[in-house]
């Protein structure tokens, strides 16, 4: 309990101090700081177009360019550069994964600390409730979620009118909204036992009856008390999370439920270089290796962040 | 009119048959500006009397079987949730055992102190009023300490800053459960002696619950010993503890340490409390008592003043060899 004191204060110098952390951070921050710039790079001619057949895409033959060479990791059966198109589908594949980890962590947490903190029947009624989301398959469930929300293509340009350079221009389709939705409605019951569990402690310490002995409400108990105790657990959680919601999002491009095309995600790009994979593997290595390096970073830095939250659990 | 009176409260944890009777038939009276010791072991009930004065006890278990709580003439058992929030601070505050518990990890405690004057004085939650309160109990450079967090304060500091936090709403009554059992012995001093010197200057009320006889002596006017759920003996301060007429009473001060007595062992009380629901039939200390009669066994003694002001629940309080 020790390490909880002061949590914020204290967290940011260990992240660096952390072997575990830092290499996940060090992964993110490159794959985020190269997503944000994409379109910069493409504006500036350093990188291909993600969307559109580059003109020598493909050989005189009509066939893709394999890796190496003049495409660094070569071209689909399109002609498109794999390099842009990687880089392009982090984008999706991150802003979907952070916004569904963030819609998953809004439910769980709210469901978690509604269900242990007043217990009884509400608690009943909450975890059998949650306990039925777990029993479906997570991918099953999103499939059913895709059929119940519209995920065809129409595209909101989300830029500034003030900002003359594009820098942040995000084209956020129709389809990436609901598939954040579906991805964080389908994932939030993992949070909610870990969070009721600490609040069913959180509930019982005497900082709670202190705070109820000066006359403090239910909600100012909750969100006072014990919510600000939850966060170093809330964090180590949602990183983790986003691991899953990542997964899910490509495993539902994969299936071609995901963000439209001819938008890049890496699990469409899977898909779609499945058929020629004998031939030119690096259709579906390139993006299957994005997918493992970015959960493999996530779970680096949950995992790097739990052992700094709870020092006990270092191996 | 007394600002705490306790009448005939009874409070049971669980339902029905169950049902485990804490608090059997306790009644106490405070007036304002007085100091009530509530004494009693582990277990005989006092913490459970003490969080029911604020109503403050988890229901469930504990269940209120029956009773009044009176606080400043209103019923604590029949108050409104937002009554209750009022009293809570703003009639009666609390401190606890623990203090390092007691005050929340993630929060400065000069934010803390400000909480609680939010709760009840909205107009003074500034950091001036922080640091007056944190001046009054005694800690030093409060403009700097205001913004330490609790784990980087002693076990006394924390203390003096729950003492602030509990005074923050200016209560008519300071309900103190067993404040100093955490502290070792020269903070629980200092820690009593600001209680005492905080009742003279505000002019409030504490019930001081603990289980040792001397802190009661330096600071209480009044003093009740519990037993199992009950009152055994009530009677002013320096009178009961001069002259304990309750056999378990006068068992609890022969098992205070001396220094001025050359003894190779430690008096103790043989047995324990009994465990909640396996009470004895008719008085419940006689399993243990060094007197008891066969007659003890019998039918469950009253409780009944034997003198005046001195209120005693054993029949043969008055017998010679109760006198030694």
């Amino acid at each position: 309990m020790l390490s909880n004191f002061g949590f914020f204060k204290t967290s940011l110098q260990p992240v660096s101090a952390n072997r575990l952390a830092a290499a996940g951070a060090i992964i993110l921050i490159a794959f985020g700081l190269l997503a944000l710039a994409a379109p910069m790079l493409t504006r500036m001619h350093l990188l291909h177009a993600p969307d559109q057949q580059d003109e020598q895409g493909l050989d005189t033959d009509g066939l893709p360019h394999p890796a190496g060479g003049a495409y660094l990791f070569g071209t689909d059966h399109l002609g498109r550069d794999v390099l842009s198109r990687v880089i392009y589908g982090a984008r999706v594949s991150l802003s979907v994964g952070i916004a569904a980890m963030l819609t998953a962590t809004v439910i769980g947490v709210a469901v978690g600390l509604l269900a242990g903190f007043y217990g009884g029947k509400l608690d009943l009624v909450l975890m059998r409730f949650t306990e039925m989301n777990m029993t479906v398959p997570a991918i099953l469930l999103a499939i059913a979620f895709a059929g119940l929300l519209d995920i065809s293509g129409r595209t909101i340009h989300l830029h500034p009118a003030w900002l003359p350079w594009h820098f942040l221009e995000f084209t956020l389709k129709r389809g990436a909204v609901s598939v954040f939705l579906i991805v964080g409605f389908v994932c939030w019951p993992g949070m909610v036992r870990v969070i009721r569990a600490q609040v069913l402690a959180l509930k019982e310490r005497e900082f709670v009856l202190a705070a109820r002995s000066l006359g403090a409400s239910d909600s100012r108990i909750i969100l006072r008390s014990i919510l600000p105790n939850l966060l170093p657990t809330v964090i180590v959680l949602a990183v983790m999370s986003t691991a899953n919601t990542i997964l899910l999002e490509a495993g539902l491009g994969y299936l071609g439920i995901g963000v439209p095309p001819p938008a890049p995600t890496w699990g469409s790009m899977i898909s779609e270089g499945q058929p020629y994979f004998i031939t030119y593997p690096h259709l579906v290595i390139v993006p299957g290796l994005a997918i493992v390096l970015t959960v493999l970073a996530f779970n680096l830095l949950g995992q790097g962040l739990q052992e700094i939250v709870d020092p006990k659990q270092r191996r | 009119m007394p600002l705490l009176e306790i009448r005939n409260l009874q409070i049971d944890f669980g339902h029905g048959l169950k049902a485990l009777r804490a608090v059997d038939g306790v009644a106490l009276s405070l007036e304002p500006g007085k100091t009530l010791g509530l004494v009693g072991e582990s277990g005989s009930g006092k913490s459970v009397t003490a969080l029911a004065i604020a109503r403050l006890l988890a229901c469930p278990p504990a269940v209120y079987a029956g009773g009044e709580i009176l606080l400043a003439g209103r019923d604590v058992l029949r108050l409104r949730a937002a009554e209750l929030r009022q009293i809570r601070g703003g009639l009666v505050s609390y401190v606890f055992q623990e203090p390092g518990a007691s005050l929340n990890p993630v929060f400065r405690i000069g934010g803390q102190i400000k909480e609680a004057l939010q709760l009840h004085r909205p107009e003074a939650a500034t950091d001036a009023e922080v640091i007056r309160l944190l001046k009054l109990v005694g800690i030093p450079a409060p403009e700097t300490r205001m913004k330490s967090y609790p784990h980087e304060l002693s076990g006394g500091m924390q203390q003096r800053v729950m003492i602030a936090m509990a005074l923050a709403p200016q209560p008519k009554l300071l309900v103190a459960d067993e404040p100093t059992t955490a502290l070792d012995v020269t903070i629980q001093a200092q820690i009593i002696e600001l209680l005492a010197q905080l009742r003279q200057q505000l002019g409030m009320a504490i019930l001081l619950i603990t289980h040792n006889l001397g802190i009661v002596g330096d600071i209480a006017d009044d003093v009740a010993v519990m037993y199992a759920g009950q009152i055994v003996e009530q009677g002013p301060a320096h009178d009961l503890l001069q002259r304990p007429l309750h056999p378990y009473t006068q068992a609890l001060m022969k098992s205070v340490p001396t220094l001025a007595a050359d003894a190779e062992r430690l008096t103790t009380i043989s047995g324990q409390v009994p465990r909640l629901g396996a009470f004895p039939t008719g008085c419940r200390f006689h399993p243990r008592c060094p007197v008891a009669r066969p007659e003890c066994s019998q039918a469950p003694p009253p409780l009944a003043e034997v003198e005046p002001r001195r209120w005693v629940r054993c029949p043969y309080w008055n017998s010679p060899s109760l006198k030694a």
